[in-house]
C-alpha cells in the first residue's frame, strides 16, 4: 500500500511503499519503517528508500 | 476584581503565572523566565546526555518547585545509508566544490573542533533516544518535541508525571498528536525562528485551535511583544512559545556577536532557507545564506546531507567567530528586539503590554500587575 512518508515535523515529504522492515529504538519502542519505490522525495535525495518514524506515516489517500 | 486575561487554564495546569513559554539554549534564561512567572524550556538538541543531565539538575536545584521543560528535536526520516562516512560519500562533487570555493574565497580556516552538527539527534536516532530516556529518568515536568512526533513516548512520559507538548506546522500533524493524547499543541507559524513551515501564525493558530478541543494550543512564530501575546489569546491560544526575544537578553549565553546581530536586525533580515540544515529553517541572513542564493549555486541538499556538507565550515566559523558567517535562528519578530535587557524586564513588559492591549479592546480596567 502506498504510504505518504511522514517527515511532517521536519518539513520534508516522501511517498512510497512499506517494505515491512522496521527497527525499534529503545523501550518503549520508537519504531521506524522503511519505504521504498519512492514516488516523492526531496530534490537531490539520492536513495530510492527512506526510513520513516512511525508517528509521521500517513496513508496516501489521507495525506493532504 | 477584574480577572487577569493572562491567567489561562494552561497557567493553572502548570502552576505558572503567565502563559509565556521561553524556548532557549541558555539554562540561565530558562531559569530566569520560570522565576519571573513564565515557563522556561531548555533546548536540549545540541547537548550530549552528560551536558543535558547537568543542566536539568542545575535547573531543578535553582528552581525548586517552579516548573521548566526540555525541548528535543527528533528526526522523522533517515536515509538507508548508515555511518556519517557512508552518507558523506553520497554528496555530489558539485556541492563539495561549491563549499570549497566559499571556504577559499573567504579564507575560512579548517575547524579546530569536530563538527558539533554531526552529533545532532536528528542525524543519529540512538542519540535522540538517549536524550529522551534521560528526560524521562529525570522526570522533567514538560518534554516538548520541536521536531518529530511524540506519540510513541506519551504513555511512558505520563506514567512519570511528565507532560508532553508537540510542535506542529500543519493542522494534519496536530490532529494525530491530539488524538494520541499530547498535553498541549504548539502551533508554529512561518514567522518563527528555526525549523518552520510555510503556514503563517495568523492562519495556523486558529486552525489548530478549532480542532484541539480541550487540548491547550500554544502559539508560536513571531511572538516578541505583549501585543503578540494578546493577539495569540484572541486567536484561540492559551499561551505563547517564544524564542527570538530571549537571544539578546542579559542572561543569554549567545556570543556577543550574535547578540548584536539580533539587536541590529529588522523583520526582513531573516530568510527561510534549506541551505543550513537541509530542512527549511528561518535564520538571520548571513554570507552563507547569500552565497546559496547566487544564480549559479546548486540547490541545497536534503537533510542530513546539507548538514554534513556544511558541518565542518560551520564549526570553523564558530571556532574562529567569523562574524559574516555566524548563523543564528531568528524569527520575523526580531525587529522588536532592540536592546540587551534582563529577562525579568522582558517578562514584565510582555505581560503589561498584553494586559493593556486586551483592556483597550474590552474596555475593562487593566488588571494589577502581579
Amino acid at each position: 500500500m502506498p504510504v505518504a512518508g511522514g517527515a511532517g515535523g521536519t518539513r520534508e515529504e516522501y511517498a512510497g511503499v512499506l517494505t515491512g522492515e522496521y527497527v525499534d529504538h529503545g523501550d518503549p519502542p520508537w519504531r521506524w519503517y522503511r519505504l521504498t519505490g519512492l514516488s516523492r522525495k526531496p530534490d537531490g535525495y539520492p536513495w530510492d528508500s527512506v526510513w520513516c518514524e512511525s508517528g509521521n506515516l500517513f496513508v496516501a489517500e489521507d495525506a493532504r | 476584581m477584574t480577572k487577569d486575561p493572562l491567567r489561562t487554564k494552561l497557567c493553572d495546569t502548570l502552576g505558572i503565572e503567565l502563559p509565556v513559554f521561553a524556548f532557549t539554549p541558555s539554562r540561565d534564561v530558562a531559569a530566569a523566565v520560570s522565576e519571573a512567572g513564565g515557563f522556561g524550556v531548555l533546548a536540549g538538541a545540541l547537548r550530549d546526555s552528560d551536558e543535558l543531565e547537568t543542566d536539568i539538575r542545575w535547573l531543578k536545584e535553582r528552581l525548586g518547585s517552579k516548573p521548566f521543560g526540555v525541548d528535543l528535536l527528533l528526526p522523522a526520516s533517515a536515509p538507508p545509508g548508515g555511518s556519517i562516512e557512508e552518507l558523506m560519500a553520497q554528496i555530489p562533487e558539485e556541492h563539495l566544490a561549491f563549499v570549497r570555493e566559499i571556504k577559499a574565497r573567504y579564507e575560512i580556516p579548517d575547524a579546530k573542533n569536530p563538527p558539533m552538527f554531526y552529533d545532532l539527534g536528528w542525524v543519529k536516532q540512538d542519540r535522540a533516544r538517549q536524550q529522551i530516556d534521560l528526560v524521562l529518568e529525570e522526570r522533567v515536568p514538560v518534554l516538548a518535541f520541536g521536531l518529530g512526533s511524540p506519540n510513541f513516548i506519551l504513555e511512558a512520559a505520563h506514567a512519570r508525571g511528565i507532560k508532553v507538548f508537540g510542535l506542529v506546522g500543519k493542522p494534519r500533524q496536530a490532529e494525530r498528536e491530539i488524538a494520541a493524547g499530547v498535553d498541549a499543541i504548539i502551533a508554529q507559524g512561518t514567522d518563527a525562528a528555526g525549523h518552520t513551515g510555510s503556514i503563517g501564525t495568523f492562519s495556523i493558530v486558529p486552525a489548530v485551535a478549532a480542532l484541539a478541543g480541550d487540548v491547550p494550543v500554544i502559539a508560536a512564530g513571531g511572538v516578541t511583544t505583549g501585543r503578540h501575546l494578546a493577539a495569540a489569546l484572541c486567536l484561540g491560544a492559551a499561551g505563547v512559545w517564544t524564542g527570538t526575544i530571549w537571544l539578546a537578553s542579559k542572561e543569554s549565553d549567545r556570543d556577543p556577536i550574535i547578540k548584536q546581530k539580533i539587536v541590529d536586525a529588522g523583520a526582513d533580515d531573516t530568510v527561510l532557507s534549506t541551505c543550513v540544515s537541509g530542512f527549511s529553517m528561518r535564520v538571520l541572513k548571513t554570507k552563507w545564506t547569500e552565497e546559496w542564493e547566487r544564480p549559479d549555486a546548486p540547490k541545497p541538499l536534503p537533510a542530513p546531507y546539507q548538514l554534513l556538507l556544511a558541518g565542518e565550515l560551520h564549526q570553523a566559523v564558530n571556532d574562529y567567530r567569523i562574524e559574516p558567517f555566524m548563523i543564528e535562528a531568528a524569527g520575523q519578530g526580531v525587529g522588536f528586539v532592540t536592546a540587551e535587557r534582563p529577562v525579568a524586564d522582558i517578562v514584565r513588559d510582555l505581560a503589561g503590554e498584553a494586559r493593556a492591549a486586551l483592556a483597550a479592546i474590552s474596555g475593562d480596567p487593566v488588571p494589577a500587575q502581579r
